[in-house]
């Protein structure tokens, strides 16, 4: 049954998207008529309507024939960024030459996305994430189910581009604007030129390939320079970084090798003349690190709240200074991730990129996000915590943290609309859906 | 895409025209185009337009409780289809008042109104779904005229010329033309289809015994193979008079010519009968004394058809009929009648005027006749006897066949009557009453084929005897010194083998059944018929639910006459225009997209001393355009005089 709801789903997706593709405006309105007239003339001794039925059908298998003839012949390249920013416009421009016999006149040049519907697997995984907040029938039609996960797989979409009129051989550039709706790798799998037969019925389509993607970048809103908190920490067995500065990477002295010395820091010129390996000794470093937790741990039908955390982390992300310290983002998606940026190490480009591709966790618990922090609880100098939520599990992970004397900025998302408060007691910030700028800007 | 001039109110026009109800489509064509031409608007909010939805969707119940109450099923269908325009037309005109681009999803869709989000999709102009509307309605008139494939297409071109790409004119042009060709000789070749199928279709599809509503012929299933399946829905009501029995028997039709499995009847035209009397009453034959009373009610399709009646029937009342004819062989049909006839019909013993025996009535087919008489022989059926032949030719099929819905392979090329009397002995009804009306006439006794019901279930839902498809039956007529009288030669097991196929559902079936019959009689006792008075009903509640939803629209006009501009835009009367044109007299005008503040920026940079009090002008000025409490008359007044100043100063 499920899988008859998927293919039903799927076939009526891919049927309304070929419509729209292949059928103008006008095109769609015949249609509609069609159907209708198809119904109502289904007795020919009581109504006239088979005779619009029988025009309308004329008029509609013409315009296909016409179409046919309208096929174009064409070459485009695509000069595409490699970001974008959701809910920033991205233009770009395409470079097409008319490689056919006859002039382009009325065309339009459309990219051809990738099929944004789910998978079988994504829409059962949905599924069984769905809590009981859902209403029966919708649960049983799996309609929102399959809405929701378009419109997650839908990264960006494109404005169809009007082409002006283009004789055979020449080319010309179209501006097009990328409009993304939210992050994630988009996809452009390919450029189509339309133009609809002479009576705007139905668009004869030429598709090339030619894949690109762009990386969408989370939103991010401004958070002014956050002056976190902490003091610098001890940090076993320092940093090998290229640029460090400060104390760090300081030599000390050398001494003989002792079993359990890392490799690198064997000094091979004084092994040549001593004919003993020596290791280096460096000076403890101690330097400031800052923690930044993304909670990826929440409910179905909530993924409103969790875009709008990981705009929050990268808000955070892009915005605090890294000459000096460094960032580590934590997550968990489908293992425990922990990526440092900071004191030349990686750059924000990269933390926004993995915060770009950072999906929900709806299998674990919040459990496995508390043990890594906690792991990494003596090397923190100060932590900013994106929340989905206050219950216990992330309260005692709050509690823990600050018990350990570092620092924290709980930062909650809440949904009003879901009923949750937003004005807490335990000392989080509540970041209101819909106001989340609002609520990061006042950050202190 | 939007609809070019004219074209909507032509829509409507062409609406009213094959509808009959030009009187409510000139009006509705004047007001649009005139809210059109001479640019009417309305300020109207989300709230308004669902208000004015939720109006319209009142309409639209009204007129399909009102088109059910007075209007048979398939005709109230098609009404309401005639009629939709009439609900949505406020929409559109209201959508036009307002000067927007369509109307917003909350209008069409209640879950939308409750979620309202910048992610609503884009308003949905009902010019061109209107525009469809009104040639779908005006074809469910079903005006059978080539005027509306003439006008159809007109319109079709005309909006589909509005909205066609600029170039290619001429193969435009050729499609158009192309597709009315293409498509006139598609609707002739479709209607002929459906009368070809319509003719046809029955040879090949073996379907159900149906008891002849023709009073000319009868096809029976004598010869197929297969079963035979039966309806189980319910096709007459008969309430006999309090502690009698119904009559056994209700006969539709009789007939005299049999050949090859076709009953027919010679010369069996309806005559018309005179009347009808003060209470629908149409008398069949000379009154008798010991008259017995039924009322029977029974539908009629499109108002026409053979009435099922009992032996004996000389007066028919309560049929509000145009016309009613019988038939020589007893048939009594009804011509524009009602959807429902709840007949009473008065009967007496051999009272029915069914004409006298004819030598057709003796007539057997030669084919048979030698297998018939031999049998005939074998009985000892005496024409003299008429009594004890037909007790011998009861007892015959009673004791040597059996009842079957169920047809083996037969013999090839034997008859199919030959076949049942000597091989297979095993048939339905129409098999018997053909097999006995030949054998009687074989012997001399003069015998008729009837068809009608077999009246024996009793209904609790109902409260009267019933009779279902499946009870439909045939049987035969004898002459029995000069009265016709019903020989049913069946085996009286038939009536249990038709209900041993009776579904689980059938209760169900037949509370719906009665649910429409006290619905039926409900729409035939009283309720106003369709007619002339239904426009102006229509009229009067159009107008009524237009004029309500005027009052909770709370309408205002604009302050300039309600012409121009959908919505008024307050400061456009500001004095720095002024200032703003007297600086652009000496060439230091504000650049296009150049806000106020960068124009002041620049003027402080090069004509510094000039600008004098300019900031405080520019600040009131947005105060008074954009600030939805405008300004105190204090401050407008500070903004005259500032603004005087200024243009002094630099005169």
């Amino acid at each position: 049954m499920e899988r008859l709801r998927y293919r039903l789903l799927r076939a009526n997706s891919g049927a309304l998207h070929w419509v729209r593709r292949r059928f103008t405006p006008a095109g769609r309105l015949i249609l509609g008529a069609l159907a209708a007239s198809a119904v109502l003339g289904l007795d020919t001794t009581q109504s006239m309507a088979y005779q619009s039925f029988t025009f309308l059908c004329a008029l509609a298998a013409l315009s296909i024939a016409a179409a046919l003839f309208l096929r174009a012949s064409f070459t485009v390249e695509r000069v595409l960024p490699r970001f974008g920013t959701a809910g920033q416009p991205l233009p770009y421009a395409l470079l097409v030459r008319n490689t056919g016999t006859r002039t382009w006149r009325g065309r339009t040049l459309r990219e051809e996305v990738a099929d944004p519907r789910p998978s079988w697997a994504e829409f059962q995984a949905a599924r069984s994430a769905e809590d009981g907040s859902l209403h029966w029938m919708d649960r049983f039609l799996g309609f929102s189910r399959w809405r929701r996960l378009v419109r997650m797989r839908s990264v960006a979409a494109v404005a169809d581009v009007a082409l002006p009129d283009l004789p055979p051989g020449a080319s010309c550039e179209a501006s097009a604007q990328l409009v993304p709706a939210r992050r994630g790798r988009f996809l452009l799998s390919g450029v189509s030129i339309a133009q609809p037969d002479p009576l705007g019925v139905f668009n004869s389509v030429t598709t090339q390939g030619g894949e690109q993607t762009v990386m969408i970048l989370p939103r991010r809103y401004p958070v002014g320079r956050p002056t976190l908190p902490g003091a610098r920490r001890y940090q076993q067995g320092g940093v090998a970084f290229a640029s460090s500065v400060g104390e760090s990477q300081e030599f000390v002295s050398l001494r003989e090798y002792r079993p359990g010395d890392p490799l690198r820091k064997i000094h091979w010129r004084s092994w040549a003349k001593t004919g003993k390996p020596m290791v280096r000794e460096n000076q403890d470093e101690y330097f400031v690190r800052h923690a930044l937790i993304l909670d990826t741990f929440l409910g179905s039908g909530r993924e409103a709240l969790f875009e709008e955390a990981v705009s929050v982390a990268a808000s955070f992300a892009a915005s605090v200074l890294t000459q000096e310290s460094l960032l580590d983002l934590l997550f968990v998606g489908d293992r425990t991730f922990c990526l440092t940026v900071g004191r030349g190490l990686g750059g924000v480009e990269g933390m926004l990129e993995i915060l770009a591709c950072v999906e929900p966790c709806p299998g674990k618990s919040f459990s496995e996000l508390r043990q890594s922090v906690l792991l990494r609880r003596p090397l923190m100098s100060g932590c900013i915590a994106v929340l989905l939520g206050c219950d216990e599990p992330r309260r005692e992970l709050i509690s823990a943290l600050r018990a350990s004397q570092v620092p924290v900025l709980p930062l909650v998302l809440v949904d009003p609309a879901a009923g949750e408060a937003p004005a807490a007691e335990d000392g989080s910030i509540r970041l209101e859906l819909g106001k989340v700028a609002q609520g990061v800007a006042r950050l202190p | 895409m939007s609809a070019p001039p004219l074209l909507l109110g032509a829509a409507i026009l062409f609406w009213g025209w094959q509808t009959s109800l030009s009187v409510l489509a000139v009006p509705l064509a004047l007001g649009l185009e005139a809210v059109l031409r001479l640019r009417l608007r309305r300020e109207l909010s989300e709230k308004d337009f669902f208000r004015l939805s939720d109006a319209c969707t009142l309409l639209f119940v009204g007129l399909v409780v009102y088109a059910y109450a007075t209007r048979t099923m398939s005709l109230a269908i098609i009404s309401i289809v005639s009629w939709i325009p009439l609900c949505y037309y406020p929409q559109l005109l209201a959508q036009k008042l307002s000067g927007r681009d369509g109307l917003p999803g909350g209008a069409f869709f209640w879950f939308l109104r409750r979620r309202p989000s910048p992610e609503d999709p884009a308003r949905t102009d009902l010019s061109f779904p209107f525009f469809l509307l009104c040639i779908l309605s005006g074809a469910a008139a079903n005006r059978r005229t080539p005027a509306f494939y003439a006008g159809m297409f007109a319109l079709a071109c005309w909006a589909l010329w509005s909205a066609k790409p600029r170039a290619r004119d001429l193969q435009a042009a050729g499609m158009l033309i192309l597709a009315g060709a293409v498509g006139f000789a598609g609707q002739s070749g479709l209607f002929r289809l459906q009368a070809f199928l319509e003719r046809e279709a029955p040879a090949f599809v073996f379907g159900s015994v149906e008891v002849a509503a023709d009073p000319f012929q009868s096809q029976t299933a004598i010869g197929r193979i297969g079963a035979i399946k039966q309806s189980d829905a319910i096709a007459l009501r008969v309430v006999p008079e309090r502690g009698e029995r119904p009559p056994k028997l209700l006969r539709q039709a009789s007939y005299d010519v049999y050949r090859n499995t076709r009953w027919s009847g010679a010369e069996a035209g309806p005559s018309p009968l005179a009347g009808p009397g003060p209470d629908g009453s149409w008398e069949l034959a000379p009154g008798a004394v010991e008259t017995k009373r039924v009322r029977i009610s029974q539908f009629l399709r499109k108002g026409e058809g053979l009435l099922a009646l009992p032996p004996g029937t000389w007066r028919v009342a309560g049929l509000a009929a145009g016309s009613v004819g019988r038939s020589r062989l007893g048939a009594v049909s009804v011509q524009y009648g009602p959807p429902l006839a709840a007949i009473e019909a008065f009967h007496a013993p051999g009272a029915s005027g069914d004409a006298p025996a004819t030598a057709r009535d003796l007539s057997v087919p030669p084919g048979s006749a030698a297998l018939l008489k031999g049998l005939a022989g074998e009985l000892g059926l005496d024409p003299r006897q008429t009594r004890e032949a037909l007790d011998r030719t009861a007892a015959f099929f009673q004791e040597r066949f059996r009842y079957s819905t169920f047809q083996k392979e037969r013999l090839l090329r034997a008859d199919p009557l030959e076949d049942f009397l000597l091989r297979t002995r095993s048939g339905h009804c129409e098999y018997f009453a053909t097999a006995g009306t030949l054998l009687l006439r074989a012997a001399g006794i003069p015998a008729r084929y009837a068809t009608g019901y077999s009246v024996q279930e009793y209904s609790r839902i109902e409260g009267a005897y019933i009779a279902r498809q499946r009870h439909a039956h045939a049987w035969v007529l004898v002459q029995e010194g000069g009265v016709w009288r019903d020989f049913d030669p069946t085996p009286s097991t038939w009536a249990q083998e038709e209900s041993k196929g009776s579904p689980w559902w059938s209760p169900v079936r037949d509370f719906g059944s009665w649910v429409r019959y006290r619905l039926a009689l409900l729409r035939g006792g009283g309720l106003p018929g369709p007619g002339q008075v239904s426009r102006w009903a229509l009229l009067a509640l159009l107008a009524g639910v237009i004029w309500a939803a005027r009052r909770r629209l709370a309408l205002k006009r604009n302050a300039d006459g309600a012409r121009g501009t959908p919505r008024p835009q307050p400061g456009l009367d500001s004095d720095l225009y002024r200032v703003e044109a007297a600086f652009a007299a000496r060439g230091w005008g504000r650049n296009v997209s150049e806000s106020w503040g960068g124009w002041e920026r620049r003027l402080s940079q090069d004509r510094g001393p000039l600008i004098g009090e300019l900031p405080v002008l520019i600040a009131l000025h947005e105060k008074y355009r954009f600030d939805p409490a405008g300004l105190t008359p204090a401050e407008r007044g500070e903004l005259r005089a500032g603004a005087e100043r200024l243009l002094s100063a630099l005169a």
